[in-house]
Order: C-alpha cells, then sequence, then structure tokens
C-alpha cells in the first residue's frame, strides 16, 4: 500500500492523459466584467464577495429558512439577468442588494399580511419599505466601512457607533485632532459614493 | 445635476443617522448556509442542462494537444467556454447530488488523502477528504472542506494516477484548485478508471514555470477506494 501511493510522479516513465481544463479557475479580472460576459465561475466568484453581505442583509429581514432561499434567489435572478447589470453605474454588490431589497419587501409583505389579516395594507407596506431601506443602507455602510482603511474605520466607528467626540477620539487613539477630522470627512464621503452606487 | 448639492445633504443626513444606530453587531456578517452554494449551482444547471462538454468547448475532439498553464493564466475567451462547459457537468451531479428529480449520479468512490514520507512539508499535519461522483458519462472528484496552505508564486493542482497492472504510471491533471476549495472536478474523459488497478488522487505545488507535467512537489495523496 505504501509503496504504491508513493509512487514516483516525476519519474520518466510516467505517460500522461489529455489534459482537461479545471472546473473552477480564478480568471483573473474583475468580476464586474466577468459576471456581465458570463464566465460561469463569475457567479462564484460573486457568490464568494457578496454572499455573506447578501445573506445577512436576508437573514436580519426574514427567519432564516426564507433567509436562505432568498438569498439563493437573488443570485439567481443576478445570473439570469445579468446583462442588464451595467458596471458603470455602480458595484455589483449593490446591484444585488437592490434586487435582495426588493425580494425581502415582497416576503415581509405577506408574512406580515399573514400574521395579521386586520392590519392595513397601506400602513403595512410603508413601514415594511421604510425598515428594509433602512436595513439595506445600513448594510453597505457596513460594508463601505470594512473596505475603509483601518484608521478611518475605527475612528468613525468610535464617533458614531460610540458617541465619542473627535478631541475624545484624539485622545484615546493618539491621532491628531485634525487627522481625525480630515479621516471621518473622507470616510463618510466614500461611504455615500458607496451609496451612491445603487441609488443611480 | 441642479439639485446635486441638495440630494449630497440629505444623503449626508441619513448616513449620519444610519451610522448614529448602528451597533457593532450591524458590522458582523453572517456566513450563508455552507450548502448554499450547492443549490445555486444546481438551479443555474437547471437554467441549460442540454448543454454538454464536448459541445459548449468549441474544441475539435482531435484537438487534444493543449497548452494548460497559458490557457489558464491568460483568461481567454476560448477558456471561458470551456470552463462554462465544465461547471455544466458538475452542475449535473450536484443537482443529482441534492436530490434532483432525474438523479443520475452516484458515489462511486472516496479517497482520505494524507501526508506521505518525501512529501512537501506544508502537508504534514494534513488530511483531505475526497468523494469520487460518478453519472453513465462522466466522473468528478469533489474535495471536501479542504483547507489547503498556499504558496506564493505556486498553484495547487489536482491529479489523478493511474497505476495499471504492470505498474505503469499515468497520469491526468484536474486542474489548479483554489486554497479554499471544497470543490468539484471533472475528470477528463479520457481517464478510464477502470483500466487501473489502483487510482490515486494528488495534490501538488506546481511553479508557473510553464511546465505542466507534475513537480513532484506533492502535498497529500490517497488511494481511490470504491463504493
Amino acid at each position: 500500500m505504501t509503496t504504491i501511493i508513493g509512487v514516483d510522479v516525476t519519474s520518466s516513465r510516467s505517460r500522461y492523459a489529455r489534459n482537461v481544463s479545471a472546473a473552477e479557475v480564478p480568471i483573473g479580472h474583475d468580476i464586474e466584467t466577468a459576471f456581465v460576459r458570463g464566465d460561469e465561475d463569475a457567479l462564484r466568484l460573486a457568490y464568494d464577495e457578496y454572499g455573506r453581505l447578501v445573506y445577512s442583509f436576508c437573514a436580519r429581514s426574514l427567519d432564516p429558512e426564507r433567509a436562505k432561499d432568498v438569498t439563493q434567489e437573488v443570485f439567481l435572478s443576478a445570473w439570469r439577468a445579468r446583462e442588464r447589470y451595467n458596471p458603470e453605474k455602480g458595484r455589483l454588490g449593490a446591484w444585488l442588494m437592490g434586487i435582495a431589497r426588493n425580494r425581502i419587501i415582497d416576503n415581509v409583505r405577506s408574512e406580515k399580511r399573514h400574521s395579521d389579516r386586520r392590519a392595513d395594507e397601506d400602513t403595512v407596506e410603508l413601514s415594511t419599505e421604510a425598515e428594509v431601506d433602512a436595513m439595506n443602507d445600513k448594510m453597505l455602510i457596513a460594508d463601505a466601512l470594512r473596505e475603509l482603511p483601518d484608521r478611518a474605520r475605527r475612528v468613525i466607528n468610535l464617533a458614531y457607533l460610540h458617541d465619542l467626540t473627535h478631541p475624545q477620539i484624539a485622545e484615546r487613539t493618539n491621532i491628531p485632532l485634525g487627522t481625525v477630522k480630515s479621516d471621518i470627512r473622507r470616510g463618510l464621503a466614500r461611504i455615500r459614493r458607496h451609496l451612491e452606487d445603487q441609488h443611480d | 445635476m441642479t439639485d446635486g448639492n441638495l440630494q449630497l445633504d440629505e444623503d449626508e443626513a441619513r448616513i449620519d443617522a444610519l451610522l448614529r444606530s448602528m451597533t457593532d453587531d450591524d458590522l458582523e456578517f453572517a456566513a450563508p448556509p455552507a450548502d448554499l452554494w450547492n443549490d445555486i449551482e444546481a438551479a443555474v444547471f437547471a437554467d441549460s442542462p442540454s448543454v454538454t462538454v464536448g459541445e459548449e468547448s468549441g474544441e475539435s475532439p482531435t484537438n487534444n494537444v493543449v497548452d494548460i498553464t497559458s490557457r489558464f493564466r491568460r483568461g481567454t475567451a476560448f477558456f471561458a467556454a470551456a470552463a462554462a462547459a465544465v461547471v455544466v457537468v458538475i452542475g449535473a451531479l450536484v443537482v443529482a447530488a441534492s436530490g434532483n428529480d432525474s438523479p443520475s449520479f452516484e458515489v462511486v468512490g472516496d479517497a482520505r488523502l494524507d501526508w506521505q514520507e518525501g512529501f512537501v512539508d506544508e502537508g504534514a499535519e494534513l488530511t483531505v477528504d475526497a468523494t469520487i461522483l460518478g453519472t453513465d458519462s462522466a466522473q468528478a472528484v469533489q474535495l471536501n472542506a479542504a483547507a489547503l496552505p498556499p504558496r506564493a508564486g505556486e498553484d495547487l493542482e489536482l491529479w489523478l494516477i493511474g497505476i495499471d497492472a504492470a505498474g505503469e504510471l499515468t497520469i491526468s491533471t484536474l486542474g489548479i484548485i483554489e486554497s479554499d476549495a471544497d470543490g468539484t472536478y471533472e475528470v477528463p474523459d479520457d481517464f478510464d478508471s477502470s483500466a487501473f488497478d489502483t487510482v490515486l488522487v494528488d495534490i501538488s505545488y506546481e511553479p508557473r514555470d510553464g511546465d505542466e507535467t507534475h513537480s513532484g512537489a506533492s502535498i497529500v495523496r490517497g488511494e481511490i477506494i470504491d463504493a
């Protein structure tokens, strides 16, 4: 057994069967272009990149089983409609989140109608949309924060999520006050661009 | 663009308010269930089930001499078509695996890949489980939750090594794999497992030197045991 398993594959006696392409190989260009072109592994790349974002969005608005189903629907319908995606108009992640938003709203509405038949439908729909939109934007903000440089992310985190004043942040982090302010200003601008990708 | 400033101000106010309403929990993203990707892959296959490898690749069946390394690394349109074809086959296998109405595949074997004496150090603590899936016309090797240590400037490559009664080796690549791959890789259709006494699954490091033969730098290897 050991002798067989330890065969020397570099031996000149080795014969090679015809080489066939691999199933899963990164193509090495950006996901957006590959996605529109329909490269099969582009869907996998998109899933690797945005699966957590889309699934987390769904999981915060729906029960786990539905969250899984809707995430699958989002990637499938995006793939089927990939020709409609225009990379120049925004990032693929924002486009996927837009699809997720609509699917989640449909699901939440039908859940709410089902659970409370007496509810005024118009009210239900308004509150649902507002809640899901807010969650959508929060997720995109969280996604944008992940892409900020470490220092800017930390400073914005302290300023907004932890309500520290700029001087408090400067004191706690030993970052000059002017840098704190400019990190926040530039960071917010990047977050805004991140969200604008979807709103265009 | 005329109301651009107003729009920006509204956006700023909204971002400001949202950021203040967020907590550290909002920054944590949950991983999707592990089987979700397989479901997606299966559904993509269901969209175009009639496509087969030979038809889609655009490659003449007799055109056997393919420079595998240049094709992978240049990412040409031809490669994309070939990759598309292969994924379709894998989709077929996955559909069957997830209990579709027309199950046409079965588990035909499995292998436990371990480090062996003389292999590279990176594999010393590694064990990779592989499942061999078969349909009437195709086979694939599915690597299960394999986390493989990457090497800078080198690729990970998956191989089958057939050993016949006379001890002659036939080696076939299943292609470059990713270090976090728990993927499914099609067996080339001219590699006939039944022609060998023993078939080994092997994962190696391959320098990007244009030499498409096995480098000898094996990480783990295991024998396929028929199911």
